[in-house]
């Protein structure tokens, strides 16, 4: 099923790479946000199925953006993105509600089977 | 054996794994390592770099000649060569600094060696060196992918 995904993350190459493998595969960029706030105006207004958050971000960081997110809408479908594994970190995105972890690097089979798991 | 020496003895090798992971991972190429770092030919027109914070801390700088990066990029991100900004260049090697220092972090995660990680950044002109005092331990491997140079190189702080 092709989804309507909205990217935030700040670094134009990690936009470009999943841009690149996610209409390959059929779904839909709907928004391109640089930070979690833009990320969160973004939300509201285009209500994508599912989105890809990166953790470190100016202004705003991933964390704090899947947090209001998720209170606007518990069951909005967030995949974060980071290069770090910190437990901390996990946990805080497990308490939030974050449906996965992926981290990075990553490749076209592991984006994939992200979304599959949880879309 | 010094307590440096274990350091740079665990370090060192998790260092090169990532790299090579890294790339291969998100770029689908092979990188090789160079046993000769004094005759790599590596001119540093980008170096990307990361202050590692730990019991003791390290700066750990990825440096490339600009066809390096270019290439690297273009094949992570399918941009074609000619098309990538240089905004998107230097965002793409401060990425790869990032993801090797992440998955080092993973990789000693459980042992003394644990650090934590500050946002990369990136140095970028011609023929510039990065000269540390005397005392600094260095640990030095060059990298050859598609006929291409980089380097690697940790600072002991």
């Amino acid at each position: 099923m092709a989804l309507q995904i909205l990217l935030v993350d700040d670094s134009p190459m990690i936009h470009n790479l999943l841009r690149k493998v996610l209409v390959k595969n059929g779904h839909e960029i709907c928004g391109d946000a640089k930070n979690g706030k833009e990320g969160v105006e973004m939300y509201k207004s285009l209500q994508p199925d599912l989105i890809f958050m990166d953790i470190s971000m100016p202004i705003m960081s991933g964390l704090e953006a899947a947090a209001a997110i998720k209170k606007l809408n518990p069951d909005s479908k967030i995949i974060m993105l980071s290069a770090m594994g910190d437990e901390a970190v996990l946990t805080e995105a497990r308490v939030i509600g974050i449906n996965l972890f992926l981290k990075k690097p990553f490749d076209e089979y592991k984006i994939i089977s992200a979304i599959s798991s949880v879309a | 054996m010094s307590e440096m020496q274990d350091r740079i003895n665990l370090l060192g090798p998790h260092f090169i794994q990532a790299i090579q992971e890294v790339i291969a991972t998100m770029s689908g190429m092979t990188v090789t390592e160079i046993n000769d770092c004094s005759n790599s030919g590596v001119d540093g027109e980008i170096s990307s770099a990361m202050v590692l914070v730990g019991e003791k801390n390290m700066l750990a700088t990825i440096s490339m000649p600009q066809e390096t990066a270019a290439l690297l990029v273009s094949y992570m991100t399918g941009t074609p060569i000619g098309k990538i900004t240089p905004e998107e260049l230097y965002d793409g090697v401060a990425e790869l600094v990032n993801m090797v220092a992440g998955q080092v972090k993973t990789f000693v995660g459980a042992t003394p060696y644990r650090f934590q990680l500050t946002s990369p950044f990136v140095i970028v002109g011609k023929s510039y060196s990065i000269v540390h005092k005397n005392q600094v331990t260095t640990f030095w491997k060059c990298f050859e992918t598609s006929g291409l140079k980089l380097q690697l190189k940790i600072y002991f702080l």
